[in-house]
């Protein structure tokens, strides 16, 4: 195991210098010059001024020039300045990180947990009135937009109800430390969490279901029952640890985005996160800020896969990895 | 994979770990998580202020200072300059200047013949910077030597480079030689050529690596300027907490704290308007509907204001490479097929302002331009007669068709995220389509127009919007600026007009001239203007700003463009 672990440590170097490439490959071929804003902004600016900048901000070196620089940066774990703020991309992603992952473990942790209770009620009561109710509000919620859900959530809890803030992260006017500044924070949140959770619970509850009902067909169960055990022991000590295993795939499939963060949810309650970073940073030509957000997701997907590959050997004691 | 344990990878398993403390684990981890993403006390040291506003943005404060992308409504808050300009007379005003310069004073000396000038310009007595220290001449020929260091990442260049030379014959007095006729040098904007404090910055600068001074800190996060608020702090592209600053030079602000916030989403400030959670929101947050929604579940229940100012200017453009748009009866023909009045009606909900000419409607010339301008009414039948004189008739399927056999159907382009010009699009397509002009809708995000193989340029009509400030007519409409391969594509005068007195009229704007003979000089232009129809005129865009019931002193720009701000008098705002 120790072998096979090693082996896939040392396969993620040539992959992540492959997705660097990529990355850096996909965001410089973006059609839109880095300068855009400037030049939309100052009618002013003349064609020597343009000539001038991008020398300045250097993307008139080579692509391979520009990218090799930003990579000795990033191996260096400085992986430069935004050319946004004028600030080390580091300092501008860290506090959007630390946003994110408060939001999105939040919504995670309620979300798979509610989902993975659900998907056992559904599939343990396979065809009752509640399984169907799930299922169907399952697909209603599948179909509703983040964005959309969002809007509606603002409109009936801030606007209407005035329970809770439209978008940020705390009032300004509190002092931390404080209950209320705390009580603040919790409710700055509940929307966004709510939003996503319920994104959470989609994904995750029909796999669930379908995986335990697979589960409790097979053999091995019926001869639990024969031997007496309760149906409390037989679901929740022989059936549910197989019928997690499938589901361990989609939870860590979906979890570079407790990273990534949400950009629509993020966006629509103006909360600091990566997600919103991310799409302002594109959309402002930000390269630097952009692709190390984006490297950090990437290797928050190997990082995750790596691990689901590894619970794979817990969770089934008969998956054993060869070296 | 083996189903078989072996005995090393028995050992090597996650055996090591069981499933309760994996869970321990876990659940230490999302504590953990949560207490290092709590919002760290430094951030928020001070006490809630006596009088607190929130304002929310649509742009992000990226840089306080000439570099990077700036917006003068951002710098007008912390930072202030020798003069200002009022945005609702377009007086300019001075600031930290005891007076504009004057000829009549002798503090203004032109020499034509050799076209060179000096204004001297009088700091106020006392001024001093966020931090205390002094506010003197040298930080403002400081200021200067920034803006014109080769390596520095300033912009827009063009009036750093008319001064040749600043003297500072003492703390209160800047003396700037100009090295041309420049009509704005007795109103030097902020945005062009401001001081910086040396005290803070003169060591890095001198240090030579212009890459790192760009990148100080100090143009965002730390910033000391001399303006009505100082920063408290500064969240990269979310946040900028302001506190009043006590020795303002014109008086202590009313407002003690300001919370600028960056929120996008104009939904989102909708309902964060009609939660009462947000005090102003400045221009791009609230749309054009949302306003009309704030005016009737929120404006007639006295809740706040909406000011709605026609502050920029929208235009519809032939192109210049098209040549059957070159015959100006074409042009002339197409305008007078768009019911402007009615679109206007129809996108803006009973706003009067359809546009005649660039020029905006608080400029003094702004009437007898419109007398004296050549105005097109829809008259289709007109429309249809000007074409067939142009050589356009109609074909067997209603279709115009010119000698060649050539159809007259072109691409129509708007900027894909502009809704008011999506919807002018669709409703200017079909006023054509009933004249026999075809278009196909090909519309662009704002990144793909400014790409490098679009920029300024499209092969049939393209719908855009920009200020509409005389001193920004040289850029817009001067034949040295109409945009070509050479100049990649840079310069604005994207109409492609070409003409020899109109070029010696905006240069003659663009010296010294007296209001009177600016304002004829003005008239001439419009005339032209509308005669040639560089542009197709359509209306003015509504800039939205949302004032909550209590904030008091918002005076919402009339015009977008230079050093226009509806933030240049925030030191008057007040909340009651």
């Amino acid at each position: 195991m120790l072998v096979y672990v090693a082996r896939r440590f040392l396969q993620i170097v040539p992959l992540l210098l492959f997705i660097s490439a990529l990355i850096f490959m996909l965001l410089y071929l973006m059609p839109g010059d880095p300068l855009y804003r400037m030049l939309q902004d100052i009618p002013r600016l003349r064609a020597e001024d343009y000539d001038r900048l991008r020398r300045l901000y250097g993307f008139d070196d080579p692509v391979y020039i520009q990218y090799w620089k930003w990579l000795w940066q990033l191996i260096q774990l400085n992986p430069g300045y935004s050319t946004e703020y004028g600030q080390p991309a580091l300092d501008i992603i860290w506090p959007a990180l630390k946003n994110t992952l408060v939001l999105t473990i939040t919504a995670v942790v309620i979300g798979k947990s509610v989902a993975i209770l659900l998907g056992i009620y559904s599939a343990v009561r396979q065809y009752s009135i509640g399984d169907y109710l799930l299922t169907g509000l399952t697909f209603i919620a599948y179909s509703v937009p983040a964005f959309w859900l969002g809007l509606m959530m603002i409109i009936v809890f801030s606007v209407k109800l005035g329970w809770l803030p439209t978008s940020g992260i705390v009032n300004p006017d509190l002092v931390p430390g404080t209950w209320e500044y705390m009580i603040d924070w919790i409710k700055h949140l509940i929307l966004p969490v709510a939003v996503l959770a319920i994104s959470e619970i989609i994904q995750v509850q029909r796999f669930m279901r379908s995986s335990l009902l697979e589960v409790l067909r097979q053999d091995y169960l019926t001869t639990a029952r024969a031997k007496g055990l309760s149906e409390e022991v037989v679901i929740g000590r022989h059936a549910l640890k197989n019928a997690l295993i499938p589901v361990v795939t989609i939870i860590a499939v979906t979890m570079p985005r407790v990273v990534g963060g949400s950009t629509v949810v993020e966006t629509v309650f103006a909360y600091p996160g990566m997600g919103r970073l991310l799409y302002t940073s594109i959309m402002g030509n930000d390269y630097v800020v952009a692709m190390t957000v984006v490297m950090i997701i990437a290797m928050t997907v190997i990082f995750f896969n790596l691990l689901a590959d590894i619970l794979y050997g817990w969770l089934d004691p008969r998956i054993r990895y060869q070296n | 994979m083996s189903n078989r344990k072996g005995p090393l990878s028995s050992k090597l398993t996650c055996a090591a770990v069981t499933r309760r403390q994996f869970m321990k684990l876990a659940g230490v981890s999302v504590a953990s998580a949560g207490a290092v993403s709590w919002p760290s006390p430094l951030l928020f040291a001070a006490q809630p202020a006596r009088k607190r506003i929130i304002i929310h943005g649509e742009r992000q404060v990226t840089s306080l200072g000439y570099h990077n992308r700036r917006e003068t409504e951002h710098v007008s808050m912390v930072d202030a300059g020798l003069v200002t300009q009022n945005p609702v007379t377009l007086e300019r005003v001075p600031v930290l200047a005891e007076e504009l310069p004057s000829v009549k004073k002798g503090t203004w000396k032109i020499d034509t013949q050799k076209k060179t000038m000096i204004t001297v310009y009088k700091l106020r007595p006392g001024l001093t910077w966020h931090d205390g220290k002094p506010y003197t001449s040298k930080d403002f020929e400081f200021g200067s030597q920034i803006a014109k260091h080769p390596e520095f990442p300033m912009p827009d260049r063009l009036v750093p480079d008319l001064i040749s030379k600043i003297e500072t014959p003492d703390d209160r007095t800047i003396v700037i030689h100009w090295n041309d006729l420049y009509n704005e040098a007795y109103a030097v904007q902020y945005t062009h050529v401001r001081a910086f404090p040396r005290h803070v910055l003169q060591e890095a600068f001198s240090a030579g690596d212009m890459k790192a001074f760009a990148n100080l800190p100090y143009w965002n996060k730390n910033f000391v300027g001399a303006g009505p608020y100082r920063v408290v702090e500064w969240d990269a592209g979310t946040r900028m907490e302001l506190e009043a600053f006590k020795d303002f030079t014109l008086g202590r602000p009313k407002i003690d704290r300001v919370t600028y916030k960056t929120v996008e989403d104009t939904n989102t400030n909708l309902a964060a308007v009609l939660a009462g959670e947000v005090d102003l929101c400045m221009r791009s947050t609230i749309s054009f509907d949302g306003a009309m929604i704030l005016r009737e579940q929120w404006e007639k229940q006295g809740r706040g204001k909406i000011y709605i100012s026609p502050a920029s200017w929208s235009w519809l453009n032939l192109s210049r490479d098209n040549p059957w748009f070159g015959d100006v009866k074409v042009r002339r023909a197409l305008l007078h097929a768009i019911d402007r009045e009615a679109m206007v009606q129809n996108l803006f909900k009973g706003e009067k302002i359809v546009s005649h000419v660039p020029l905006s409607r608080v400029r003094k010339s702004y009437k007898q331009a419109l007398g004296t301008a050549t105005l097109y009414k829809y008259d289709p039948e007109t429309a249809k007669r000007l074409l067939a004189e142009a050589g356009w008739k109609p074909g067997s399927d209603g279709m115009l068709v010119n000698a060649k056999g050539e159809r007259m159907e072109f691409e129509f382009r708007v900027t894909a995220e502009r809704r008011d010009h999506e919807q002018a699009q669709a409703i200017i397509a079909d006023y054509w389509k009933k004249v026999g002009v075809r278009t196909n809708i090909k519309n662009l995000p704002n990144r793909l127009l400014n790409a490098a193989e679009n920029r300024n340029r499209w092969p049939g009509a393209f719908i855009g919007t920009h200020n509409v400030t005389v001193e920004e007519w040289q850029e817009r409409f001067h034949t040295k600026n109409i945009p070509t391969a050479e100049n990649k594509f840079a310069p604005e005068n994207v109409s492609g007009w070409n003409d020899a007195r109109k070029d010696a009229i905006l240069d003659e704007l663009n010296s010294i001239v007296t209001p009177t003979r600016s304002e004829q000089l003005q008239l001439e232009f419009l005339k032209m203007f509308s005669d040639a129809l560089p542009h197709l005129p359509l209306y003015y865009s509504p800039e939205v700003l949302v004032a909550k019931k209590g904030l008091t002193g918002i005076t919402p720009r009339q015009e977008s463009g230079g050093q226009n701000s509806s933030s240049w008098n925030m030191y008057q705002w007040d909340k009651v």
